[in-house]
């Protein structure tokens, strides 16, 4: 097995306000291989958004990422100097965020956003281009990204563009520099199914076509299996189950898994009783005690409210953070 | 029997209502009817415009939706759903056609005679955070309704409160809150339970769960079909999720450009969906389950604006289908056999079965 493109291990991000500190992320441990799509679901407050901010180092006082390690490359990134940060980010890894409209600065050309990145990694620093290039490099950004016309889309700003062909703007930019990763949060949270699927579709093919790992994360349970070849769950400041796409979804183990896939309506079922969760996502300030999940867990059992339960592995690759497992590991 | 005294407020609320409209709920026959109705908004207002321009928000719909049913209207965003919303509730007038809300033509009723029927209606927002306002406490809230309606005051105002406070899953300590006290799930059955005081017969539902988690959306989606089946309401429901239209209609109407391009009963659009459009669609929904990808063909281009719809069929710059006449000629609404209707030209001579062949 060849080493993994992104590592990270015990990652915890705090965020210490005046009412308390906020275990946003606590401990959170997963690999992307090259090439490989990984999806990080759960749902608001659980974390994946600052899972990937820490990543890219982008946390800011009053949060901090307190613990673990980002090995990217076999290197440590939460031991990289900013300048030095500052030079991956854009160049090997970079991130696509949920709303284009507030992404790209509106007193801009399209061209004039693209061609920043470029100018700053690929003629300034790693002079791979020459500066008189770069115009007819953006145009072909644009292009790859499938907006019409890109002669002339280029010198236009950015409220010219629809939702769908900003989001394939900032996908240009993000992939300018040819990133071994992509980050890309909810990247279509905030457009139209048919442009979903368009977005989708594109950055299947920026996998296919150089080979770019990819962190996708999302609530749409939908979009991760369509996407993804691996998934991760997260719940409360934690990943709770990890396995394959096929897996995940065929026989998903962990109680919060189960029931989020069962809470959602699906297409030719018969109207019925939706599933639901009791209760609701606890205070990250004050995160119940043992397993996270436990009040709303329907197979809680006295274990479960005393210690913080560890990974099992259930199966290949398929690992759980769940007490009814707990005799699986020893078989 | 006709006892002059109605035990609660609420029971005789409810008989007012029913009494007033003098049918029995669910009972299948047309609440609301809409014809050939039109709206357009113009742009460019102020000194340095040159020119009107109208943007063809809906543009020549008619539908009717029965008694005791949910009816889903899906579309992409700007495809005019909300706007038939709004014109439905009387909340802004239409330039043209007639709506018909149990028989009376809301286009002929002046404001206050609007604002009194308005009694039989509800919308739900799909932010609740900002349609709830933030200086009120739930229990002013929930009782603005019952004083601008006169429908009850004191001891009687307060039995309806909580009980439609229990109804929405609340409980009695939460009224001296306020809204921002509350997470999204609960403004939203906050934002319910204002609708449910005045016990209406038409509640328009505008994406209701868009801004809320797929648990928590599950909790209001299973909360508006028991109070649905419980107390006969009839719902318009507008989402751009499919998935959630499929869950909870009867019958599905799809818009495109202002258009409606088709109407079906729920379980004929899922099998047997004709408009290519409708077809993309239902295809480019992703599916919570990894064995069953969507079949590889997108549709290609944009939606387009609204301000210079395309000519003919407003579908035809992206139609896979597309002929020379559908640049040209409009295609008309008609009905293919059991209230399937449909907008395309090609409808019975081409084999729609998307994806389209290569």
């Amino acid at each position: 097995m060849s080493e993994p493109l992104l590592k990270v291990q015990g990652l915890k991000t705090y965020f210490f306000l005046e009412r308390g500190v906020v275990k946003a992320v606590d401990g959170v441990d997963f690999e992307i291989k090259k090439g490989e799509i990984l999806g990080l679901v759960g749902e608001t407050g659980c974390g994946k958004s600052v899972t990937a901010l820490s990543i890219m180092r982008l946390i800011s006082s009053p949060g901090k990422t307190v613990e673990g390690k980002v090995i990217f490359e076999g290197e440590d990134l939460l031991k990289k100097s900013g300048e030095a940060m500052r030079k991956i980010r854009g160049t090997k890894i970079s991130m696509i965020f949920q709303d284009p409209h507030t992404s790209l600065d509106p007193v801009f050309t399209i061209g004039y956003q693209i061609a920043e990145p470029i100018e700053l990694h690929q003629v300034e620093e790693q002079h791979l281009i020459s500066a008189k290039e770069v115009p007819k490099k953006v145009v072909e950004m644009l292009k790859l990204v499938g907006i019409p016309d890109p002669d002339h889309r280029v010198v236009e700003y950015p409220h010219q563009f629809s939702g769908g062909m900003k989001q394939r703007a900032m996908t240009a930019m993000m992939i300018s520099c040819n990133p071994s990763l992509l980050i890309a949060d909810e990247p279509t949270t905030a457009i139209d199914v048919t442009i979903q699927a368009q977005i989708l579709d594109l950055m299947r093919d920026l996998r296919r076509k150089l080979g770019t790992s990819i962190l996708l994360i999302t609530h749409n349970l939908g979009v991760i299996a369509e996407m993804c070849d691996r998934v991760a769950v997260m719940y409360a400041g934690n990943i709770v189950e990890q396995a394959d796409i096929t897996t995940l979804f065929g026989s998903p183990k962990h109680p919060y898994t189960r029931a989020l896939l069962e809470a959602v309506p699906k297409v030719g079922a018969k109207r019925r009783e939706l599933k639901t969760i009791p209760g609701m996502v606890p205070s990250l300030i004050t995160p119940p005690p043992g397993c996270k999940f436990h009040p709303r867990c329907p197979h809680a059992m006295d274990m479960c409210r005393e210690e913080f339960p560890q990974m099992i592995e259930v199966g290949k690759e398929h690992l759980v953070r769940c007490y009814l497992y707990s005799g699986a590991s020893k078989k | 029997m006709s006892s002059k005294i109605p035990k609660t407020k609420l029971e005789a609320v409810r008989a007012g209502i029913t009494a007033a409209s003098g049918k029995a709920r669910a009972s299948g026959e047309k609440l609301i009817e809409v014809r050939e109705l039109k709206k357009y908004f113009e742009t460019k207002r102020g000194i340095f415009a040159r020119e009107k321009k109208w943007v063809h928000a809906v543009d020549d719909v008619s539908f009717y939706i029965r008694r005791g049913e949910v009816f889903g209207l899906v579309g992409e965003s700007g495809c005019g759903k909300t706007t038939v919303g709004k014109l439905i509730l009387g909340l802004i007038r239409p330039t043209a056609g007639e709506i018909y809300f149990d028989g009376h033509n809301l286009t002929k009723f002046d404001k206050e005679e609007l604002r009194k029927l308005r009694r039989r209606m509800g919308i739900i927002y799909q932010h609740p955070q900002s349609s709830l306002n933030p200086r009120m406490t739930v229990h002013t809230i929930l009782s603005r309704p019952i004083d601008i309606h006169k429908i009850a005051e004191g001891k009687e105002k307060e039995e309806i409160i909580l009980k439609v406070l229990g109804e929405v899953g609340l409980e009695p300590q939460h009224l001296d809150r306020y809204p921002h006290e509350f997470s999204g799930g609960q403004q939203q059955r906050i934002a319910i339970g204002r609708v449910l005081v005045l016990n209406p017969d038409f509640v328009v539902l505008d994406e209701p769960t868009s801004a809320l988690d797929v648990s928590v959306q599950a909790h209001i989606l299973n909360l508006l079909g028991k109070l649905q089946s419980k107390f006969g309401f009839t719902y318009l429901l507008i989402s751009h999720d499919l998935n959630i239209v499929e869950h909870m209609s009867n019958r599905i109407a799809v818009m495109y450009v202002g258009k409606m391009v088709e109407l079906a009963d729920k379980e004929e659009l899922r099998e047997n969906a004709l408009h290519p459009y409708t077809q993309s669609l239902l295809a480019a929904a992703p599916i919570a389950d990894p064995k069953r990808k969507r079949k590889g063909v997108i549709l290609k281009g944009e939606v387009p604006s609204t301000i210079n719809p395309p000519p003919g069929c407003r579908f035809h710059p992206r139609c896979p289908y597309a002929k020379p006449i559908c640049k040209e000629k409009e295609p008309e609404f008609k009905d293919v056999g059991k209230g399937h209707l449909v907008a395309c030209h090609f409808v019975k001579s081409l084999s729609h079965k998307w994806p389209p062949p290569a």
